[in-house]
């Protein structure tokens, strides 16, 4: 380029494409400001493009007045291109380890632990654990057909040295399925393996495993001649159900679909589900109550399968023929006998054991009385004679009690007014009552009607008054409160004292055994909450009990509604 | 020469009993005290006290109301190291197989024995044991 054409030029007609504002910077330059850039792309006549750095900086004198200003320009082509080349370069690498989600691990071999990455946890989709050890690993990840290759290639490692790369099949708790290669490498100290590192790497994944498993099962369970449903394991949420339960159940799938599968299936054992994750259960055959949607209760089998490596549950119900329910009822009547009859025989046994006791004294008693001349020692075998007796009259009463409650139990349930049994073993005790000026608060309603047997029900509430009479505070009158409650399956009478109370670590597994009285009562025989427990099992109820050493002591019975 | 010994406990609910047996105790003239209780609940309280003697004989019926008598002895032993060495005779109305085996594996129990104690029984026993 010559020199001539520019000399008095204006900077922007030689050089157009610089920005407008060219002549605001030259101006920032003047008042001082140091090596200003401007970056410029400049299209060569010859058609190359070549990319400038303009630098401008203040031209002064000797003084440090600015005189112009001095441009050099420098050409960064070649470097510009090179950060373009790099960027391009990081761009790709980030988004290539972004894809290839590697994760990576430790396994210490002494502890059969893992310590797993955060990249790992994401592929392996657990949030709460930092230490996995290799059962769990497995149990929770690998599906079964892969277990033995995940154990094989530990082995390996461990006792021989041979690391591995390998991929392998997962199957993670949102029922996904991945490919993951998996590549590890033993790490030695004083000759042993101590430790395995590795990866974990993402090939594909998403294919989900209902898809692949499950939808012939599906199939399968719609055709099914027998109401069957699944559900899931952790939650006990009922997945799906067939026509076959809809009909025998009441409700539609769609009201299915938000139940439990307790909500609908009781079972004699509690705790039932949830299944944790792969414990492995037993494929079993339980007798179920299934609850209809109207209320009502079937009597089923229920066969049940874990499948899915423990994720789910497949369960078959079949209902009972009449024959078989009448079985079962049979068998559980013979169990209450069974353990009424042993109740009974311990009864048995220690009341012969005090009658015995008292026939044995009388007869010493006798022969005391004829060999004694003191007149003072005949008095005293006379009042310790006047003692026992009225002892052994008690003994026969709860006898006789005993032998009324057991003729009783079959008679029928009836509907009964609450007020009037309560109002009949206030009379049967009106004189503890009087005695010891005990108070009863009766909050339950004149109307309350309780399905029970009366001859029972009077038991019961006598019974439990003058228990809380007995074990009132020294000093202080009783205050006996009674109440109802409604509950879902029972009518809960509740009878509250201002007692002693007890501690129920120390008594509560005597409560209800029959001869073993509560506290230090000469008065108490041992018959009485044991009485109360047989009377409400033999009405299908039960009896529960809160209390706590001078709290006092709340007795609540369970009368079924039906 | 007859055996004296220092101090017996009886226990059992029956009042009469207790009486009778107290009676025969006195009779056959077998020790220089005697300790009566109708629970063992006031038994131990008894003789939690310090400087309580310890008895060196027990008779303990084996059916009681609260606490009956295997309840009583494993409170009873740890008591003291003294109470290890008491002698226990237990007091039934009928020798039933599963009390025997009970009694027979508890090292301070010496004896099951049919109510009632008379007095040349109470001296046979005290004469065995002492």
């Amino acid at each position: 380029m010559d020199k001539e054409p520019f000399i008095g030029k204006n900077i922007q007609e030689i050089f157009p494409s610089l920005s407008n504002d060219i002549s605001t910077k030259l101006h920032f330059v003047m008042d001082g400001l140091q090596d200003l850039q401007i970056l410029n792309t400049i299209h060569l006549s010859n058609g190359s493009v070549k990319k400038v750095v303009w630098h401008l900086d203040p031209w002064k004198d000797t003084h440090g007045d600015t005189l112009g200003v001095m441009i050099r320009a420098e050409d960064v082509t070649k470097v510009k291109e090179l950060e373009h080349e790099l960027l391009k370069v990081k761009n790709i690498l980030s988004e290539k380890s972004d894809i290839a989600k590697i994760g990576s691990w430790e396994y210490d071999v002494e502890n059969e632990l893992f310590e797993i990455s955060e990249e790992t946890k994401k592929i392996f989709k657990v949030k709460s654990f930092e230490k996995l050890t290799i059962d769990q690993l497995i149990r929770y990840a690998f599906p079964a057909n892969t277990r033995d290759t995940v154990l094989e290639v530990f082995y390996n490692a461990v006792n021989n040295g041979i690391p591995w790369d390998t991929n392998m099949e997962l199957c993670l708790p949102d029922n996904k399925m991945a490919l993951v290669n998996t590549i590890g490498k033993p790490k030695y100290k004083n000759g042993r393996c101590n430790r395995i590192i590795g990866t974990v790497q993402i090939i594909n994944e998403g294919v989900t495993a209902t898809q692949q498993n499950t939808t012939p099962f599906l199939e399968l369970m719609e055709e099914l001649p027998v109401p069957a449903l699944m559900i899931d394991c952790l939650e006990g949420n009922i997945l799906e159900a067939n026509n076959e339960l809809f009909n025998l159940s009441g409700y539609t799938k769609l009201e299915l679909g938000l139940k439990n599968y307790l909500d609908i299936v009781k079972t004699a054992n509690r705790n039932y589900y949830p299944v944790n994750t792969g414990e492995t259960r037993k494929n079993q055959t339980n007798i179920v109550k299934l609850l209809h949607k109207d209320g009502s209760v079937i009597l089923c089998s229920a066969k049940e399968k874990i499948v899915e490596n423990g994720k789910r549950l497949i369960c078959v119900l079949n209902t009972l023929t009449d024959e078989e329910q009448y079985v079962i009822r049979l068998e559980n009547q013979l169990r209450r006998e069974e353990k009424s009859a042993l109740d009974v025989m311990e009864y048995t046994h220690k009341i012969t054991h005090n009658l015995k006791a008292h026939a044995i004294n009388y007869n010493l008693i006798a022969e005391l009385l004829e060999t004694t001349t003191e007149e003072k020692e005949k008095q005293k075998l006379l009042y310790i004679l006047k003692n026992s007796t009225k002892d052994l009259s008690d003994i026969t009463k709860d006898l006789r009690h005993l032998v009324t409650v057991e003729s009783n139990a079959r008679a029928n349930k009836q509907r009964v007014n609450i007020n009037d049994w309560v109002f009949k073993a206030e009379q049967n005790l009106s004189s503890e009552l009087k005695s010891t000026g005990a108070k009863i608060i009766n909050e339950i309603p004149d109307s309350q009607k309780l399905s029970c047997n009366p001859v029972f029900l009077e038991n019961i509430l006598t019974n439990c008054i003058s228990n809380s009479i007995k074990y009132r505070k020294p000093y202080k009158s009783p205050v006996i409160t009674i109440a109802t409650t409604i509950e879902k399956e029972h009518t809960v009478l509740w009878i509250e004292d201002n007692g002693q109370g007890m501690d129920l670590k120390l008594k509560g597994d005597k409560l209800f055994k029959i001869a073993s009285s509560l506290g230090n009562n000469t008065d108490s025989k041992g018959t009485g909450l044991y009485m109360v427990k047989v009377q409400l099992e033999l009405m299908d109820g039960m009896v529960k009990v809160e209390s706590a050493p001078n709290k006092g002591t709340i007795i609540k019975l369970y009368f079924p509604h039906n | 020469m007859k055996t004296k010994v220092k101090s017996v406990l009886l226990l059992d609910d029956n009042y009469a009993t207790n009486y009778l047996h107290k009676k025969f105790l006195e009779k056959s003239d077998c020790t220089e005290s005697i300790l009566e209780f109708r629970s063992g609940i006031d038994a131990l309280n008894y003789l939690k006290q310090p400087d309580v003697l310890i008895p060196d004989f027990l008779f303990i019926d084996i059916n009681m109301p609260v606490m009956d008598a295997w309840e009583f002895l494993d409170y009873y032993t740890e008591l003291d190291e003294k109470c290890k060495t008491s002698v226990v005779i237990l007091l039934s109305t009928s020798l039933s197989p599963s009390d025997k085996e009970k009694a027979s594996v508890s090292p301070i129990i010496k004896q099951v024995v049919l109510k009632p104690l008379k007095p040349d029984i109470i001296e046979e026993l005290i004469q065995k044991y002492a």
